[in-house]
């Protein structure tokens, strides 16, 4: 492969009234012996961008080095091909001038050391080799409810085939068994229940040619990879007419849809002590007995117990939801449903009192009309308040529940004759394996790792091993792993529907409480998210959130010593392994990462355009002073390029000034980091190392969920490393940083700064 | 402590709403109202209370409660609730149920319910008064008769003014007795000693005659002059002036009738004075008050039921046609003229009289101050419990 380098340096946008351009070019030229190395004051513009074009051409520069803007600015300008052409950008704007002292002599040396690691980046890279392949684009829409219906008919409607699966005998799910439902077009203030809806959607699914459906079924095994899935599926147990087939998938939209939580663990709320006290699925199942399955609509509802029409009903919302001891989330529905549920008692029994406790009424958006249309039914009585104790006085057949702490400034007591538990949603994201189980898993893997590597999962990512819904062959488990409380491990706000298994997209109440409005919407944006899987990795590129990168881990695999780190750190699960413990890459799965290159110990996994050997060069390239003052002090800053690039990106739109000490290089994501790279960075007499990335933990942010949390855990192994080259273990820093925190970047960053001066400079400067 | 067993009572929800225009339902229990409140305190903490309780149909604890009558309708509750749950008009809405709690008769209910109810009512009353006095001086006055002869005061006094005395003392007085048992009496936590209702009186007539709460629903911390200057004593002094009116002319007229059917403009100069600038207030305050609602610039005004409007439309007429007649004995109209007129002020009168003043709006001249006597009375004995327990 040529290396044809052509460093082009910007003087546009300040760049040349803050440093002095003609130095730069001059170093740049004597360190990287460049083709071509120019200066142009308006690089973005024509005659720039011309300039390089016939460079491109004419010089056959393969290698660009773009000393500019940030590489998040002008990229539909400085936009080559990149299987021909590698694009370096130096970000001379945001990352120099723009935090530092203008025709300073430590801005002009931070200048240069960023061309000169731009440079030996872009010598050192190689062109990305696409896995283009002609994959099945079949989408799997597991559970035939809200959910799953409109993600079956939406996929259809976008031009995809599906394959339903449906664990019972019908289509509809739980909406299905219900007698009415509240409006689902908005404001939802007509005060009326519905039934219609449903049908017509399940008859078109039913009827559509493209739509595969397997009810009384379920999933024995899925294997392979987006686009090629292979998915084994059975008959549920309780049905043996359903037959065993194989198909070939592309990607998988789970919408299994939710189970009511366990009644029995209600008994603190009187649950069992008479059938008058009841859930509000069972309710449910009440009012479609009473209405006999929804054809009459005229019908009293009548006591558990003895019949009698009844005349007084508490309602008693977050039933075990919202307690650390239960469901310590809200359900979202059930506010809705117990309104619902208490207008149909009305309209029924125009007599009856209706009682709500609530801890908060929850019903968001234009919700409230609702709650609002019923809260000014007179015969609706509703309080926040805990309960303290439910009683069942079986003389007079008559429930006592005792409130406290109401909002009318004491405790209430109320005499009802039924009572109905508003408890919450449980995801049907599988079933829990047994203890016993995992630890045999675990202590089998631990053997076979053998005594020279550590576990390298750190504690607070184990998972609870799951099975029963997608039962997956992959390496890491057979289900989607959990972020809390069962449901699928996401992050809702950066990028909801996503999973840690690629190409496998919850959606509905699954993924999070959602009720059948909400279920529509979120069955669409899943099904987007599959056709994208699809589509993208056929063409060989990765989805969110390194969409369209078209490189690949490649695994030297002779030299694979077979610890494992890879297999068992991989966010998502990409790689497999044989019985050996050697990593069988999936490319399919993966989403480019890196996290399996920060892992290896012996450095056999690397990028065409990111290694642990292009990121050392970078390294080496920088000058570092020997002469010990204050401005010679050298900072690498590892930057993950999701928030904390872009954290200083804005830092310099601020035009706030940033020790001129450091020198960024952008990292894919912490989790990338090879342990190397610190020895790499001492050793050249760095004098201190700061790692700039996401927050971890259980409301983490990082993109690619574990990757923060693993290079801090890796650098538990550091320490030991830095002790042992008698260097102080705190040269080494970890921030947690958000997009928005870029205004603490300065104190960061002083902080740090001036704890390294506290330690003094690195003793191995020089050698 | 055992918590008593909350009843509810769907009906009543459905009459509270129906006599005034609060959202009461609509309250979600944040406690701004009160906040706001000049007049709530911490042991009366109105409306936010009175929200609850109506909101949830509390008959017993509703009929018991005092602060309704304790509520002068300045109106910031229902300015700052979040909801717009009205809560000033909810206040209005519990002394009309108060009223009708009281009233033993059950007539206060249906008047309240219905204005077809109050017109038949008063057209029944009208209609009675109408029998009344064709039995006692016929449908024409005799040919030739003097105003005397034709419309003998000591008949009117016989047969009208002291009948209606009794009536509405009898009345009233086993109403107030009502309101008593139910809002005192029933209260088993607190023992009256004797001594109390003799030493608080002076409560009840101080705030008979000086409506003096209404000056409390402004807590602005302003000088006095300055609040007089800019109006905020106006609705409280027109009020006052009112209702001193309405009291100087009952007791004229039932005592001192003959006076008013003298010839002489001025037979006793400082009664007929009186009585003049009296009849000045009726009509200046109802005029007032007309205005008020029908502008519904504040708050108090902003919603008018139809026991308002028929209270302050027969006031009104009931003061046009007493100085009209008054004027017409005064300069000497025909008999028969003064005899028709005559007629048609006692036709208003009665009516007002009987309807207004036992079971309707009219009460309240009587249900505030004795509300304010008895809570003082719960509290000065409540603090001389606490003391004892001390």
């Amino acid at each position: 492969m040529d290396n044809n380098l052509g460093i082009y340096i910007c003087s546009g946008c300040d760049i040349g009234k803050s440093l002095n351009v003609e130095r730069l070019v001059n170093t740049a030229k004597d360190s990287n012996k460049p083709v071509v190395c120019i200066s142009h004051d308006f690089l973005c513009g024509p005659e720039g961008l011309n300039l390089i074009k016939t460079d491109i051409s004419e010089k056959k520069i393969n290698k660009l080095v773009i000393a500019a803007c940030s590489m998040r600015a002008k990229q539909d300008v400085f936009n080559f091909d990149p299987l021909t052409i590698h694009t370096e950008r130096v970000n001379l704007r945001e990352h120099v001038i723009w935090i530092s002292p203008s025709n300073d002599n430590n801005t002009q040396l931070l200048a240069e050391d960023y061309v000169n690691m731009g440079a030996s980046r872009a010598k050192k890279a190689a062109f990305p080799e696409p896995l283009i392949q002609d994959l099945n684009k079949t989408v799997l829409v597991v559970g035939g409810g809200v959910t799953g219906l409109n993600a079956a008919i939406n996929s259809v409607k976008a031009g995809y085939n599906v394959v339903l699966v449906e664990k019972k005998s019908n289509l509809g799910g739980f909406p299905y068994s219900k007698y009415k439902k509240w409006e689902t077009v908005p404001p939802f203030d007509k005060n009326i229940w519905i039934k219609e809806g449903l049908d017509q959607l399940i008859n078109s699914v039913e009827n559509s040619e493209k739509i595969k459906i397997y009810k009384n079924s379920k999933i024995k095994s899925v294997s392979g990879a987006p686009g090629k899935f292979n998915v084994e599926i059975e008959a549920s147990a309780e049905d043996n007419k359903a037959e065993a087939a194989t198909e070939t998938i592309g990607s998988i939209v789970v919408a299994t849809g939710w189970k009511p939580y366990e009644a029995k663990k209600l008994d603190y709320l009187g649950y069992g002590l008479t059938p008058d006290i009841l859930t509000n699925v069972e309710l449910e199942e009440f009012y479609s007995e009473l209405s006999d399955k929804g054809k009459s609509d005229s019908f009293g509802v009548v006591r558990k117990s003895n019949g009698d029409k009844v005349k007084s009903i508490a309602f008693i919302q977050c039933a075990g939801s919202r307690d650390e001891n239960h469901l310590p989330y809200c359900s979202t529905v059930c506010c809705m449903s117990s309104l619902k549920e208490a207008a149909l008692i009305r309209k029924n029994n125009p007599e009856a009192n209706v009682y709500i406790i609530y801890k908060d009424i929850r019903t968001p958006g234009e919700y409230e009309n609702f709650y609002r249309k019923m809260q000014d039914d007179e015969g609706i009585f509703m309080v926040k308040g805990a309960i303290s104790e439910v009683s069942y006085d079986k003389g007079n057949n008559i429930i006592d529940i005792k409130v406290k702490d109401t909002l009318f400034g004491g405790d209430i007591d109320l005499n009802v004759e039924m009572l109905v538990l508003a408890s919450g949603m449980v995801p049907n994201s599988g079933d829990d394996v047994l203890n016993q189980e995992i630890n045999l898993n675990s202590n089998s893997a631990q053997s076979a790792s053998g005594a020279s590597c550590p576990p390298s999962i750190p504690v607070s990512t184990a998972q609870v091993a799951k099975s029963g819904l997608l039962n997956l062959t992959y390496r890491q488990g057979k289900e989607m792993p959990d972020l809390a409380y069962g449901f699928p491990d996401s992050n809702f706000i950066c990028f909801p529907y996503e999973s840690r298994r690629t190409g496998i997209y919850p959606a509905g109440s699954v993924r999070m409480p959602l009720d059948t409005v909400f279920s529509v919407d979120d069955a669409k944006g899943a099904v987007l998210k599959a056709i994208q899987c699809v589509e993208q990795t056929s063409k060989g590129k990765a989805v969110h959130p390194r969409s369209n990168d078209t490189t690949y881990p490649f695994f030297d695999l002779p030299r694979c010593t077979q610890c494992k780190r890879c297999t068992e750190e991989c966010p998502f699960g990409a790689i497999d392994e044989d019985e050996k413990g050697t990593p069988k890459y999936n490319p399919e799965r993966c989403r480019r990462c890196g996290v399996c290159m920060g892992a290896c110990p012996v450095r056999i996994i690397s990028f065409k355009n990111y290694s642990p050997d292009i990121v050392a060069s970078m390294i080496k390239s920088l000058y570092i002073p020997e002469d010990p003052t204050d401005e010679n002090y050298r900072i690498l800053v590892f930057a993950c390029e999701n928030d904390a690039y872009p954290a200083l990106d804005i830092l310099g739109l601020n035009k706030i000034n940033l020790s001129s000490n450091i020198r960024v290089i952008p990292v894919r994501c912490l989790g990338s980091i090879n342990n190397v790279w610190y020895a790499d960075a001492l050793s050249k007499g760095i004098d201190g190392i700061l790692l700039l990335g996401c927050k971890f933990g259980d409301d983490y942010q990082c993109h690619f969920v574990k990757g923060s949390e693993l290079a801090s855990y890796r650098m538990g192994n550091l320490k030991e490393t830095l002790t042992r080259l008698v260097l102080e273990e705190e040269r080494v820093r970890q921030i947690q940083l958000e997009f928005t925190d870029y205004m603490k970047l300065p104190e960061i960053v002083e902080d740090f700064v001036n704890k390294i001066k506290s330690l003094g400079p690195n003793p191995y400067k020089g050698f | 402590m055992k918590n008593n067993v909350v009843r509810t009572d769907n009906e009543l929800v459905k009459y509270i709403k129906e006599v005034g225009e609060s959202n009461f339902k609509k309250c979600f229990q944040c406690g701004t109202c009160s906040a706001v409140c000049p007049l709530s305190t911490e042991d009366r903490p109105f409306p936010r209370k009175e929200m609850i309780l109506a909101g949830w149909g509390m008959k017993e604890q509703l009929a018991s409660d005092l602060d309704p009558w304790l509520c002068y309708y300045c109106g910031e509750c229902s300015k700052n609730c979040p909801r717009k749950a009205e809560p000033g008009e909810l206040m209005m809405s519990l002394r009309r149920f108060l009223i009708s709690a009281y009233d033993w008769t059950g007539i206060s209910k249906i008047l309240y319910k219905s204005k077809y109810a109050e017109y038949i009512a008063i057209l029944i009353v009208a209609i009675g008064v109408l029998i009344e006095w064709a039995v006692l001086f016929g449908l024409h006055p005799a040919a030739g008769a003097t105003l005397g002869n034709a419309v003998s005061p000591d008949k009117i006094d016989y047969f009208f003014d002291w009948p209606i005395t009794v009536f509405l003392g009898v009345m009233l007085t086993s109403f107030i007795y009502n309101m008593f048992r139910k809002t005192v009496l029933s209260d088993k936590n607190i023992k009256i000693p004797l001594k109390l209702y003799f030493t608080e009186a002076w409560s009840l007539m101080f705030n008979f005659f000086t409506q003096y709460r209404y000056a409390k629903c402004d807590d602005s911390g302003e000088q006095v002059s300055k609040k007089l200057a800019d109006g905020k004593y106006n609705f409280w002094l027109t009020h006052l002036f009112l209702m001193i009116s309405y009291v100087v002319l009952f007791v004229g007229i039932v005592f001192f009738l003959d006076w008013f059917q003298s010839e002489n403009s001025m037979p006793y100069l400082h009664i007929i004075l009186f009585d003049y600038f009296a009849s000045i207030g009726l009509i200046f305050g109802t005029v007032y008050f007309v205005i008020k609602r029908l502008t519904k610039k504040i708050e108090r005004s902003k919603f008018s039921h139809h026991t308002d409007w028929m209270f302050v439309i027969l006031l009104f007429l009931t003061a046009v046609s007493g100085v009209l007649l008054r004027a017409a004995i005064v300069y000497n109209f025909t008999v028969s003229s003064v005899f028709y007129i005559y007629l048609i002020h006692l036709m208003i009168l009665f009516p007002m009289l009987v309807i207004e003043v036992p079971f309707s709006k009219w009460s309240h001249l009587a249900y505030r101050p004795v509300a304010i006597y008895f809570a003082n009375l719960k509290e000065k004995a409540k603090s001389l419990n606490n003391v004892e327990i001390s």
